[in-house]
């Protein structure tokens, strides 16, 4: 079952991304003021979408449920760790395509602007989590050190999203999540069209990837769990042959 | 698409994306089937590894 819903998804995502593709390259036309380089666009928005919003939001409601006692169970730390990889990619990725498109347009590759600036933080800081989660520990406190970076690192998420209003930045204002623009959105016929195809494939691109990464952290902690039981087991027949008390 | 400006940074940006999600992807996809092996040889000790008679 789990494989069918995987190829599925792996499929539609393909046929998703293709389309995007073509809608960015050959249907979409060239800005005014951007020329062709506003097709950059159509990989820069929903890959910043997918980091910022997307896996980071579920890094940190997983997260959330992990530390609350009630809902606590190893599938939420799995499923943090799993999505906050995919966020670092993206975001990398985000920084990447924003820096090429910035070249063309503002003439630079790197400027020290607040929302770029916060954005590179935003990546460091999940780069750290990345780190604490590979730190060796026992499971549970490693999950529980994971899931308080990971609320100090979402911190970041807002102060990123309203850089652009709270200073004055080269970075334009936000086009799609903003409440003045949603239900009038500046980006008309195509080019609306295609952006919005482009954040759709990048979702099920993400889902796709989040089900293959939970999976494969799913496999590594029941290797790393084997292991472990394995270790005690031989420390205890040591003990045993040593004539030494084993502890229950 | 006739006259394009900006091709290299186009070409640039969409390799560099595409390129990236690709290796990411692939890697997952055999990360998974090599401990998927690895978790089947150890279930099995006694059957020789790699051979399905």
């Amino acid at each position: 079952m789990r494989t069918r819903v995987s190829l599925v998804l792996g499929w539609t995502t393909i046929l998703a991304l293709g389309l995007t593709v073509w809608l960015a390259l050959f249907v979409s036309p060239a800005d005014v003021n951007q020329k062709d380089a506003v097709r950059l666009l159509y990989l820069h928005v929903p890959t910043a979408w997918i980091a910022m919003y997307v896996s980071f939001g579920v890094t940190t409601v997983a997260s959330v449920l992990w530390l609350w006692k009630r809902t606590r169970s190893p599938k939420w730390d799995l499923l943090a760790g799993a999505s906050a990889e995919i966020g670092v990619l993206f975001i990398g990725l985000t920084l990447i395509i924003g820096s090429i498109w910035g070249k063309t347009t503002w003439g630079v590759w790197w400027t020290w602007d607040a929302r770029l600036t916060l954005t590179a933080v935003l990546l460091v800081l999940y780069l750290g989590y990345l780190a604490v989660r590979r730190a060796p520990a026992a499971t549970e406190v490693r999950a529980k050190r994971a899931a308080f970076v990971a609320l100090a690192a979402a911190v970041d998420i807002p102060i990123v999203h309203f850089a652009v209003e709270w200073w004055r930045t080269l970075h334009q204002p936000a086009s799609i999540l903003d409440d003045r623009r949603l239900l009038d959105p500046q980006i008309h016929g195509s080019m609306g069209t295609t952006l919005w195809v482009g954040v759709l494939a990048f979702t099920l691109l993400y889902s796709w990837l989040l089900l293959k990464r939970y999976r494969l952290a799913q496999m590594e902690q029941q290797i790393e769990d084997a292991r472990l039981d394995e270790a005690i087991a031989e420390r205890r027949a040591e003990a045993e042959e040593a004539g030494l008390p084993v502890p229950t | 698409m006739i006259a394009v400006t900006h091709f290299g940074y186009l070409v640039a940006g969409y390799s560099i994306t595409f390129g990236a999600i690709g290796g990411y992807a692939a890697w997952l996809v055999l990360r998974q089937r090599a401990l998927g092996r690895a978790a089947t040889d150890k279930r099995s000790p006694d059957e020789p590894s790699g051979t399905t008679s």
